[in-house]
């Protein structure tokens, strides 16, 4: 098992470590800071949320974390992305070559990805039953015969009717549920320690949204990977997940266990999101709109990133808050709680 | 495909009796005895109402028989037959090296934007689709032949007599413009696919650039590039028609030029109907084609 | 109100229009080219002191000279003075072909998109033969039916090549008779057709100025190769065609490269010129048709 530096402190139960990520994009001459240096970790067999507006930078971060950026304008600034291979191996998958076998190795194997617009995410000209079939040719030697029974089981296993059948289909030929279905089939195909989930049912129909959250709910009972889950839908998330990252703009407000932040919510963009989402049951006066003003992309903001449109903001917001660490790893970036200003809530 | 032939023919016949002189009486051979013109003017029904006389024209080109040259008396059938594969050799290498260049040199000014190597081409591609194909052929003559002797100066040699030498550079000439029209469209249907969110999804399964460049992003890519392609080839037909001038190909458009000067119609009009028949040929064969890369054609 | 809106976004295209041409390089130096050109076609031929079809045997085949910028042909004329007025001659075809190929193209193309149904169907059987045949050979066999010159030569250009101005004024119609405002002014009344144009057709205008400027040099290049042929201008009059036709004998071709050398080289500059600021326009129009 190759050892080297980042073995020595490498707890358990981790499998990924982001450190201090950066990424800005440059934009028709103007540099668009998208994720202004993010920390966290990815736990063995647990599921993570990551929950913010568009705009928050979750997407940029998921795709650096397979380093799927370049080609479209982003460049990762500064960071590391430490993750830990199934045969021991610790990688930061940012040095890597994002052309090399290395990384190849990763993508698809250890790492693997659901994207938002089933539809589009399928090649066209391919039937699915090949686009599946990649990720076995890319990741096993395993024969034709043995990956074409195992296609039709994963197509099974994701409630996919009559797979024999659909193995031969086109993504044209099926409906927007049914192609991302045999998407989290592709993604699970090589069983990899991390499934991330970005935005998967975004484009579809509400009654298929059920059902394919419950689906990834089984899936992380079954299977042994974790998930990472995006999601700009704080209430779609809180069923799935273990622990909620929330983001604004590139930075984490707020971070820990979903329970917990559901019921003692510490930043004053996590009350708000959370009064934002309409309740079954409870009437509704009126829904919590967030005022103020997004800043614009390229802006240059000197303190906490949400002061602008913040109800609790102080003077001292104009300076880059602190991460304050709560009991029970529940963690939060913001002014409120640190002890030089003197007044906290619990 | 069937019906555009028909109307093509009532319009040929149209033309046909626009034309002076008699039309049906161009089905005559020049060799006929009186009595046979006899016979041959019942069956034509020369003195039938012009449904009947087109239909019976219609019935003698179908038959192969297309009516004997004015200038010549022979069989227009025979004369165009013995020029065809000339042009079909001509045509059929431009559209080759065209394909060929094209495509390649478009893929990868598409995959290496912006860079030396893309604006250089790009500005190339607009001059040579500028030059006219006679030109071209006048000015690879006098370096190539007169000044420096490689090539042959005119004429034609039979691939199977050894040499395709001789079809290169009439071939290069033709082909030039639609080896720039292909560079363009390639290039800017492989930047549109790069950028799908299909060719991200095979990355993120682990495949390596050259495998998802390849086996992804070329196919589909490809597929409007088929479609330009139709459009375009008919062009090299037009082009030909002077490539064969100025390298005194025997083909079909120098046929065609010197039977206009003669005013030779049912010449003129047999190279007009088997050039329609070849343009819609070729169209058939591109579409089958586009219909091999793209499932979605197939289920319309 | 609605018409406001559409003058913003009209007022926008055009600033953006013009802001892409000021940064395009190539269609400036086009554009530059073209007006050399124009210039070298219009005055050109007032700055020798010959006149196009002087003919002076003594003079015959000479090779460039003070006296003779670009020499002399076979009939002693002085090459630079046809050269350049040849230029006026391919400009004229080119532009005036154009404008007839526009014409007939938008007037069926308005009557396909706008009326559909039968009129459409058969409209669009014809515009499927004309693209069996180019325009070229059509105009190749027509003219042995027509001993024609000029005059015949563009009205023969201008009608083949109606396709590309009729699929673009097709599609603009087409596009339109779904829209509701359609509806009810033809409730209102046919006389509201006119006012369709001047709403339907300034949407049109770009891509078709656009194929109008490539058309030009189509037209340009048809007309170099009917010359060329002898089928197109024919003598005296000069056309770039038909002088460098006097390259397809070898002699010419081989040792008094003045004589073909120039008009093929005129009419690759001016079609690469008008391909450039083509391009530009392009681009201008609609920034993703090349990217």
């Amino acid at each position: 098992m190759p050892q080297n530096d980042y073995n020595s402190s490498w707890p358990d139960n981790l499998i990924m470590k982001v450190n201090d990520l950066e990424v800005n994009f440059r934009q028709a001459g103007k540099i668009i800071k998208a994720v202004r240096g993010i920390s966290f970790r990815v736990k063995k067999n647990l599921s993570l949320g990551i929950v913010g507006e568009s705009g928050s930078g979750k997407t940029v971060t998921v795709r650096s974390l397979m380093n799927l950026l370049p080609g479209r304008g982003g460049k990762v600034e500064k960071g590391e992305v430490l993750f830990k291979l199934s045969d021991g191996e610790i990688v930061d998958i940012l040095k890597l070559d994002p052309k090399g076998k290395k990384i190849q190795n990763i993508r698809g194997n250890e790492i693997s990805m659901v994207f938002q617009q089933p539809m589009s995410s399928l090649n066209p000209v391919y039937d699915i039953g090949m686009q599946i079939g990649e990720v076995f040719k890319f990741h096993s030697k395993k024969k034709k015969a043995e990956i074409n029974r195992e296609i039709i089981e994963l197509l099974n296993s994701v409630n996919l009717p009559k797979p024999e059948e659909r193995v031969h289909d086109y993504p044209f030929q099926l409906s927007g549920g049914m192609n991302q279905r045999a998407m989290i089939a592709m993604a699970l195909g090589a069983n990899p320690q991390l499934l991330i989930c970005d935005e998967p049912t975004t484009a579809l129909d509400v009654t298929v949204q059920d059902k394919i959250l419950f689906l990834l709910e089984r899936i992380k009972e079954k299977h042994e990977s974790s998930i990472l889950y995006i999601s700009h839908d704080l209430a779609v998330v809180s069923e799935l997940v273990d622990e909620i990252i929330v983001m604004y703009l590139g930075e984490i407000m707020e971070y820990g266990n979903v329970e917990v932040i559901f019921d003692n919510p510490l930043h004053p963009y996590t009350e708000l999101l959370l009064k934002s989402i309409p309740e079954l049951g409870r009437k509704q006066d009126k829904l919590e709109i967030i005022e103020g003003e997004i800043p614009s992309e390229d802006e240059v903001i000197p303190g906490c990133v949400f002061e602008s449109r913040c109800p609790k903001a102080m003077q001292i917001c104009k300076q880059p808050p602190p991460s304050i660490e709560k009991e029970n790893g529940h963690k939060v970036t913001c002014w409120l709680y640190s002890q030089e200003v003197g007044n906290n809530g619990k | 495909m069937i019906p555009t032939l028909i109307l093509i023919s009532v319009i040929a016949f149209f033309l046909l009796n626009l034309a002076p002189g008699d039309p049906a009486s161009a089905m005559i051979s020049p060799d006929a005895s009186p009595a046979d013109i006899e016979v041959l003017r019942a069956r034509l029904g020369l003195d039938a109402p012009i449904h009947v006389r087109y239909w019976s024209w219609f019935q003698e080109v179908i038959r192969g028989e297309l009516g004997y040259s004015y200038t010549s008396g022979r069989p227009v059938a025979q004369i165009i037959r013995r020029r065809l594969p000339a042009t079909i050799q001509l045509v059929g290498s431009a559209l080759l090296i065209s394909t060929l260049f094209g495509i390649v040199l478009g893929v990868i000014s598409g995959l290496k934007r912006y860079t030396i190597f893309d604006n250089i081409f790009t500005v190339l591609g607009l001059v040579w689709i500028s030059i006219p194909e006679f030109f071209l052929g006048l000015i690879g003559i006098y370096f190539l032949s007169v000044q420096l002797n490689l090539f042959p100066i005119g004429g034609r040699i039979v691939i199977g007599e050894g040499r395709l030498l001789p079809t290169i550079l009439p071939a290069l000439s033709l082909g030039l413009p639609l080896i720039a029209a292909l560079m363009r469209y390639t290039r800017s249907s492989v930047i549109e696919v790069i950028n799908k969110d299909y060719v991200d999804t095979a990355f993120s399964k682990g495949g390596s650039p050259w495998y998802v460049y390849v086996v992804h992003a070329f196919r589909n890519a490809a597929i409007p590039v088929m479609i330009i392609l139709m459009f375009r080839m008919i062009r090299l037909f037009s082009g030909a028609v002077f490539v064969e001038e100025v390298f005194s190909w025997p083909g079909m458009g120098r046929l065609m030029v010197s039977a206009v000067e003669n005013r030779d119609y049912p010449v003129v009009l047999g190279v007009l109907l088997v050039i329609s028949i070849a343009v819609l040929l070729i169209s058939l064969l591109i579409d089958i084609f586009t219909a091999i890369l793209d499932p979605r054609v197939r289920y319309d | 109100m609605e018409s406001s809106q559409k003058e913003k976004s009209q007022k926008k295209f055009v600033s953006r229009f013009w802001q892409t041409i000021e940064k395009h390089t190539l269609a400036k130096i086009g554009l530059l080219i073209l007006v050399l050109i124009l210039f070298i076609s219009l005055i050109g031929p007032n700055l020798t002191p010959y006149t196009i079809d002087e003919i002076n045997l003594r003079a015959s085949y000479q090779s460039p000279s003070q006296e003779h910028w670009l020499g002399t042909d076979r009939l002693g004329r002085d090459v630079f003075t046809r050269v350049s007025y040849a230029g006026r001659i391919s400009l004229l075809v080119g532009v005036s072909g154009t404008f007839l190929s526009i014409f007939v193209g938008v007037f069926f193309g308005a009557i396909a998109g706008f009326f559909g149904g039968k009129i459409d169907s058969v409209l669009l059987k014809m515009q499927e033969i004309q693209m069996c045949f180019p325009p070229i050979i059509l105009v190749i066999a027509l003219m042995s039916f027509v001993r024609g010159g000029i005059f015949e030569l563009i009205i023969f250009l201008g009608l083949f090549n109606w396709v590309g101005a009729f699929r673009l004024a097709r599609g603009e119609f087409v596009s339109i008779r779904e829209e509701e405002y359609v509806e009810s002014a033809r409730i209102i009344g046919a006389s509201n057709l006119s006012i369709m144009f001047k709403h339907i057709l300034p949407n049109a205008l770009p891509p078709l100025v656009v194929s109008a400027t490539l058309q030009v040099a189509l037209l340009i290049l048809a007309e170099a190769g009917l010359s060329f042929l002898g089928l197109g201008v024919r003598p005296p009059i000069p056309s770039w065609g038909n002088m460098l036709s006097s390259a397809r004998q070898l002699e010419v071709l081989r040792t008094r490269y003045w004589l073909w050398i120039p008009p093929g080289a005129l009419i690759s500059l001016t079609v690469i010129a008008i391909n450039f600021l083509g391009d530009g326009l392009r681009d201008a129009v609609d920034p993703y048709s090349g990217i």
